[in-house]
């Protein structure tokens, strides 16, 4: 997974900034993509989209800051760049508020336009491969047993079998046997691996 | 240096005012019908300040030396000037101190306390007056009541005469309204209604006095209490050369000045109640103009604004483009005719801004508007056009009915055509709240009578309420100023720079009506 696959999408309501801003993206190297409106935009919008949005907050029908809010409410994560012609503060701090890379005013400055479109993308990246290893570690959780859940958490917090056989009130054998089945199905060899997989599992409930 | 002067001219003058009215005096006491000097003296202090008091000790005294010639010894003319000047002192103390009159009169309140401070004081002064010279024989006691009285009415005449004349004309010059052919009337009126009383043998001086209060209550009724003072003196001026021309026994001057008071307090007041309501009419239109003015700041700014974030897109995109084409340049092998396209297209965002930058110089070119005669056809598809594509992509279907051989219009192309787009934006955004209905904008043109033609923009939309319909117009109301919505303020300020009017109207079935007016060309020619 990288930026080669990312996409910078422009949802601005004027041709010609639409036009000069993806000529100007995708000369340096950016996939582009556009939209005159919030409203299509919204329209075609795949959850699974990668890469950032560059956002005109001035438009007519549903505004910038609106299709910020719509997307904050179905999760998205593609990281916002908002524009606008209308040196507009108390727009630009709502949409900080709520979450923007930056806010960039028009005439936009081209190298600050790639410098935010870049940290956005790694933001977007980087984001995308931290949800994929927890999309994939929770599948795994999901595989384990009430007991070898029990047992998962006991050996992480560095109990010995016995203590453990005690505490669950079973055989100190079988307690051997979920922690093999339990490591097996985690696919960690050792306890340091199991450890690190069961305070990232902690920390993503944080 | 310019006290001093005032001081002089009050001495001069007192005299003078003294000498003047020096006219059927009753002697030996030289108590006159009218004795305008005090009302002099109460103008000096009321204006001046209370400091000045010892000037109307040695006015009285050097008056009662030069024109009346010391009527009687000299140490009752001095303690008579004493008592005389601590009453009229004591008058202008009582104005300015506890009752807070100012120095002007501004208010009815002012004439009313003045008028009950003045009698006050002027009775006290006669009775000190003619206590004095009773005492010292030399008027009889018999006639002391009716000394007492002449001396009252007299004083009292003097001073609502001068005194209101000069405070209210003090500081603003004698700035009377140029004087037109209603005033002539006025002064007119004035010495007939005089020459009836008292220039005819077979009216009644007594009878037919009432005759004075007409012309008196036109000019105050007309000018306020600037009229009302000149009017008081010109008849009181008229009323004792008409005494001094005929042959009048004193007690009938005298009598006819009670008459004469009565009829310069009613002017006076009436006068004053003309002068504070017209005050208050002025104020009301002054605020009424400041907030005019804030209003077209306000919609000023919001042009401003709007005009500042048209201007900007242009600006971004010609940045843009010039950055791409320098990357292109530096490609190898550069793509010439992509180049050729990017560079098209920034002379046409150059172009964009200059038509941005004209309209921003038209709308400050403070109400000259460029007019060129238009087919309204013509108009409409200029104003629409740049929407067409906008409309249909959001589904929505725009009906345009233009009647058959409507006359040609004068107007500011850029103007009217920013005017219809607005009120067809207006009519998008009516659709917001209204996604699961067919929604139709309709624009219709039709003439108005033989002088003006008349644009509609209806949409079956949202609508609007009546109590936000009053609103709608007002740049607070409409001050999110989304994208180049210019507000339906200034929409309206354009139109009424072309003479038309614009209006919006709730529709009973749901959706809004605005409409404007454009006066046809032909009326227009008439017109200048």
């Amino acid at each position: 997974m990288n930026t080669i696959d990312s996409t910078v999408f422009i949802v601005d309501d004027d041709e010609a900034v639409r036009d000069s801003l993806a000529l100007l993206l995708s000369l340096n190297g950016f996939t582009t993509r556009t939209f005159d409106s919030a409203e299509y935009f919204l329209a075609a919008y795949q959850s699974e989209w990668a890469g950032c949005l560059v956002l005109d907050i001035r438009m007519q029908g549903m505004d910038g800051l609106e299709l910020q809010r719509t997307l904050n409410a179905r999760n998205s994560r593609l990281p916002i760049i908002v524009i606008t012609a209308h040196g507009d503060v108390a727009m630009a701090r709502e949409a900080l508020k709520a979450g923007a890379v930056d806010f960039l005013e028009k005439p936009i400055d081209d190298q600050l336009l790639i410098a935010n479109v870049s940290i956005a993308l790694d933001r977007n990246v980087q984001e995308r491969s931290v949800a994929a290893r927890s999309a994939e570690r929770e599948q795994k959780m999901a595989r384990l047993t009430v007991r070898e859940r029990e047992v998962m958490q006991l050996v992480a917090a560095g109990r010995h079998a016995r203590e453990i056989a005690a505490e669950l009130n079973i055989s100190p054998r079988t307690v051997e046997v979920y922690k093999a089945r339990m490591m097996e199905k985690l696919q960690v060899r050792n306890i340091p691996e199991l450890i690190r997989v069961v305070l990232d599992a902690e920390n993503a409930f944080r | 240096m310019k006290n001093l002067t005032y001081l002089a001219g009050y001495f001069v003058l007192y005299v003078f005012l003294d000498w003047v009215s020096y006219i059927h005096p009753v002697l030996p006491l030289a108590i006159t019908p009218w004795n305008p000097p005090p009302g002099l003296s109460l103008a000096l202090l009321l204006l001046l300040g209370l400091r000045y008091w010892p000037a109307l000790f040695f006015a009285t005294l050097l008056a009662e030396l030069l024109v009346r010639g010391l009527p009687a010894p000299f140490p009752y003319a001095l303690l008579s000037s004493l008592f005389l000047t601590v009453c009229y002192a004591g008058a202008a103390a009582l104005l300015r101190g506890p009752l807070n009159f100012g120095s002007g009169f501004r208010t009815l309140r002012d004439l009313f306390v003045f008028l009950l401070v003045a009698s006050g004081g002027a009775f006290l002064a006669a009775i000190s007056y003619v206590s004095i010279y009773t005492y010292a024989g030399i008027a009889p006691e018999e006639a002391y009541l009716a000394n007492l009285l002449r001396f009252w009415v007299g004083d009292m005449i003097g001073i609502m005469v001068v005194t209101p004349l000069i405070l209210v004309h003090a500081g603003k010059g004698i700035a009377l309204s140029k004087p037109g052919k209603e005033t002539l009337a006025q002064g007119v009126s004035v010495l007939l209604a005089l020459w009836i009383i008292f220039g005819l043998e077979i009216t009644d001086e007594f009878k037919f006095f009432y005759l004075l209060f007409l012309p008196l209550i036109w000019i105050a009724m007309r000018h306020g209490i600037q009229g009302a003072t000149w009017a008081v003196l010109v008849s009181q001026l008229g009323l004792i050369g008409a005494v001094m021309l005929g042959s009048h026994h004193t007690t009938a001057v005298v009598e006819l000045q009670f008459l004469m008071l009565a009829l310069a307090i009613t002017c006076l007041f009436l006068g004053m109640s003309v002068t504070s309501r017209r005050s208050v009419e002025e104020k009301l239109q002054a605020q009424a103009a400041e907030l005019n003015h804030a209003l077209r700041l306000a919609a000023a700014g919001e042009m401003a604004a709007a005009l500042a974030h048209e201007l900007n897109q242009p600006l971004s995109a010609l940045g843009s483009y010039a950055r791409s084409c320098r990357l292109m340049l530096s490609m190898h092998p550069a793509d010439m005719e992509r180049i050729n396209e990017t560079m098209d297209k920034m002379g046409r965002e150059v172009g964009r801004a200059g038509e941005v930058v004209r309209r921003l110089r038209d709308f400050f070119r403070d109400g000259t508007l460029r007019l060129e005669s238009m087919d309204v056809p013509q108009l409409v598809d200029e104003g629409l056009e740049p929407l067409i594509r906008e409309i249909e992509s959001k589904g929505m279907a725009l009906h345009v009915r233009l009647q058959e051989n409507l006359p040609r219009v004068q107007v500011d192309r850029v103007q009217i055509a920013t005017v219809l787009r607005n009120l067809v934006y207006n009519a998008m955004e009516a659709f917001a709240n209204t996604p699961d209905r067919p929604c139709d904008i309709h624009v219709t043109a039709a003439s108005s009578g033989p002088d003006w033609v008349n644009l509609c923009v209806e949409d079956n939309g949202s609508g609007v309420s009546g109590e936000m319909l009053d609103k709608l117009f007002s740049p607070f109301a409409t001050s999110k100023a989304q994208g180049m919505g210019l507000g339906l303020s200034i929409s309206r300020a354009l139109v009424e720079a072309h003479g038309g009017e614009l209006w919006a109207e709730a529709l009973v079935a749901g959706g809004a009506r605005f409409c404007f007016t454009l006066p046809a060309e032909k009326a227009l020619q008439e017109q200048q």
